[in-house]
């Protein structure tokens, strides 16, 4: 090996040291992580939507072929919540547009993210796994409320 | 194609131009990724 | 030198052929198939003109003919071609002949129960969407038979080795042998799923399956797959492209080590391709991530070794400065074709070689998964410099194979360059729409991008537009391509003579370090071995505790299981 291949070996393994910095730096500092294993938490079939807290709510979110339920989910700017996403047939992509939140929904499994929604707006989440004839309608939306106006 | 009867004035080549080229990619890829690594920390936990 | 020349068989260069000419037929359709997703995807058609059927079923035919059939039938013909040259030896015709036959089988059952409609489940065939058995058994066949056709070759490299103590084994030969011990390694966990999972499952014998194990089973394949396209690619630049280019490979050493780190990475890694799935462990999905850097590192490499090998070759032509041989190299000569299809790849490849590890990063992964960025990134490796090397080469061999002389030389030195410009048109709508949000493998024309659609999303249309656009161009490259294929195909042979030789463009090496660390396989493939099970151990304890219940087969047309 001679020393410009030398040279470009080692600005590879630093560039890649670099990103593996960025990478912990974002999941430790920065709190964004990918889902995990989850198994403390009972199967479910319909979905349901809970205050757990004065900023926090637990959502279960049930994909079937072709929607989500819930389809439309209002909630108060600040709001905290704990996601919970399976499937009751086959496999079915979520993810919120413009936030970290991106999660497969497949049966036999429940997946898992918490998500702060700090700025008012309309999320839109489209399923983006094919999953038959209809695929292309399944999606639904966050509607985050400037400021609280009813209980969700 | 082959014309390896041709080698002279090439005993000391040192690839300094593909080095050049070498870091200016690698410079590209720190700027394609870092500003999708600010998209995401812009769109917080 | 006569090293430079070998007789084959007449009836290896007639099997190696057909191993051309019968995918390019099917590479065609699911061009085609691909031209057509940009205009549903658009808006454009809502039904398939010719083929019938709607979107998914124009992308599961797409998917498997292009990236799975096309792909290893052309692997297959190069290690067909290239081992026995190098080696000096012949292959052994009937197993030659009896795995290119079960290719052919399996690659046709599956394209007809795809085309039939039987079998709309994409080419990741993920449960408990149901594919008809014959799909299963069809893809079965292809694998087996691309075995079988490597296992022809272990006898020859292992007698040339005892005759040729103390010799480094020809390059290419160290790349095609790697290529294939990836693809043994890999299909075996995707042997696995289809034989004792979905083939039972949809025979109507087992009634259940888990999903999250077959998913998990697919990936340990899906990510070498990826690998096994690509490194027929690096065995064409590494040998191939600096004798074209007039040069010599910078570093012998650099090549079989590129290779041997292939070996030992692209395993470990697939769980990167389920960063977004529930029951795996975040901490094993890491895991998965640095291995996946590791796999990063021999493709950096090979960037600057075959940069330093066409320096040296532009430099020879009179190249001066530090980029002036950047312009000496011979991108427009008719004679030289071949450099076009590697090198235009190779600058793909660099767009392509940062969005992978864009993907591979982690929680990164969270903005792209599954949005249109996904195929917008394959395209540009898969699509780019697989698929032009791939086109080069069929076109290469066929003209060695059936003696003839490339027909339309004008039109096959263009085409890359008119697919390449679509191609980039194409994977940049695709990408920047991922990244606003825009899913992958989802028929948008039908909702997101119809006006009259309560989905309707405005700001994705322009992205959707250029995707269209880039399609086309992509479209009237291949043609061009084919124009050249079938003219070569269809046009008289140059020779008659039973005997004629055939010719590869080897290069040589600038750098010819002994390398004796990098002469054996074996301890590279025991390394990789104590990675997978260090890697896929946790992965799939996890997901066999994490998960519940088993899934009933579904139709992609209705909500109710099939039984």
């Amino acid at each position: 090996m001679d020393k410009s291949e030398k040279i470009a070996f080692t600005l590879s393994g630093m560039l890649l040291i670099l990103f593996f910095g960025g990478i912990v730096y974002a999941a430790i500092v920065e709190d964004i992580d990918v889902p995990t294993c989850i198994t403390n938490m009972e199967p479910f079939e319909s979905d349901t939507l809970f205050q757990t807290g004065p900023d926090s709510y637990e959502l279960q979110m049930v994909a079937r072929m072709w929607s989500f339920q819930p389809s439309v989910v209002t909630l108060p700017v600040g709001s905290t919540v704990d996601l919970y996403v399976t499937s009751q047939d086959i496999i079915h992509g979520f993810k919120i547009e413009r936030k970290n939140v991106n999660l497969m929904a497949v049966p036999g499994a429940i997946n898992y993210m918490r998500v702060t929604f700090n700025e008012p707006g309309e999320y839109l989440f489209a399923c983006h796994e094919f999953c038959g004839a209809a695929h292309h309608t399944m999606a639904g939306r966050i509607i985050i409320e400037p400021e609280m106006t009813e209980g969700p | 194609m082959g014309n390896n009867d041709s080698d002279k004035g090439m005993e000391d080549f040192q690839p300094k131009g593909a080095l050049a080229f070498f870091i200016m990619m690698l410079v590209m890829f720190v700027v394609i990724w870092f500003a999708l690594y600010f998209e995401i920390l812009s769109r917080g936990a | 030198m006569n090293s430079d020349t070998f007789r084959f068989s007449k009836s290896i260069k007639n099997l190696n052929s057909l191993l051309l000419i019968l995918p390019m037929v099917l590479l065609f359709i699911g061009i085609y198939g691909g031209l057509m997703q940009t205009m549903f995807r658009a808006g454009i058609i809502q039904s398939d003109p010719f083929v019938g059927g709607d979107y998914y079923k124009g992308l599961t035919f797409h998917g498997v003919l292009n990236a799975i059939v096309f792909t290893t039938f052309f692997a297959v013909a190069l290690g067909n071609a290239l081992i026995p040259y190098s080696l000096k030896k012949h292959l052994n015709s009937k197993i030659a002949w009896t795995s290119g036959i079960m290719m052919l089988v399996g690659s046709v059952m599956a394209a007809v129960v795809i085309l039939l409609g039987e079998a709309t489940v994409l080419y990741t065939f993920y449960p408990p969407l149901k594919a008809h058995p014959l799909f299963y058994i069809g893809l079965t066949l292809l694998v087996v038979g691309s075995w079988l056709a490597s296992y022809n070759w272990v006898p020859m490299y292992l007698q040339w080795r005892k005759e040729n103590v103390g010799k480094k084994t020809p390059l290419a030969v160290v790349g095609m042998m790697t290529t294939f011990i990836i693809w043994f390694i890999a299909t075996l966990a995707v042997a696995a799923e289809i034989l004792f999972m979905l083939l039972p499952w949809s025979m109507g014998l087992v009634d259940e399956v888990n999903v999250m194990l077959a998913r998990t089973l697919f990936w340990f394949f899906g990510h070498p797959l990826v690998y096994f396209w690509l490194l027929p690619a690096y065995v064409m630049y590494y040998s191939f492209m600096p004798k074209i280019a007039g040069g010599k490979l910078y570093s012998d050493m650099a090549g079989r080590l590129v290779f041997m780190m292939f070996i030992v990475f692209s395993i470990p890694v697939g769980t990167h391709h389920q960063y977004m799935d529930p029951a795996i462990g975040a901490e094993w999905k890491l895991l998965h991530g640095i291995f996946t850097f590791g796999v990063a590192l021999p493709s950096l490499i090979t960037a600057f070794t075959l940069a330093a090998s066409l320096e040296y070759a532009g430099k020879k032509r009179g190249g001066k400065g530090l980029f002036g041989w950047m312009r000496k190299l011979p991108y427009f000569e008719k004679e030289k074709w071949f450099f076009a299809y590697l090198i235009l790849g190779l600058f793909i490849f660099i767009f392509g070689g940062i969005g992978g590890i864009i993907n591979a990063s982690y929680q990164m992964n969270t903005a792209v998964h599954n949005t249109a960025w996904v195929p917008g990134h394959f395209h540009l490796t898969v699509a780019g410099p697989v698929l032009l090397a791939f086109l080069g080469g069929s076109l290469y061999l066929i003209g060695q194979f059936m003696h003839k002389e490339i027909r339309c030389k004008g039109w096959a030195l263009i085409s890359p360059y008119v697919y390449t410009v679509g191609l980039f048109i194409m994977s940049y709508g695709l990408k920047i729409g991922g990244l606003k949000g825009m899913p992958r493998r989802t028929n948008t024309g039908a909702s997101y991008a119809n006006p009259d659609s309560i989905l309707y999303q405005q700001d994705w249309i322009f992205y959707i537009d250029l995707s269209v656009i880039g399609g086309v161009l992509m479209f009237i490259g291949i043609i061009m391509y084919l124009v050249s294929f079938f003219g070569t195909v269809f046009s008289k042979s140059s020779s008659t003579e039973e005997g004629a030789v055939i010719t590869f463009p080897i290069s040589e090496p600038y750098h010819d370090e002994p390398a004796k660390w990098l002469r054996n396989f074996k301890p590279y493939i025991i390394i990789a071995i104590i990675l997978i099970v260090l890697s896929y151990t946790p992965v799939i304890l996890d997901v066999l505790e994490a998960t519940y219940g088993g899934s009933l087969p579904y139709s992609p047309n209705s909500p109710v299981p099939l039984r």
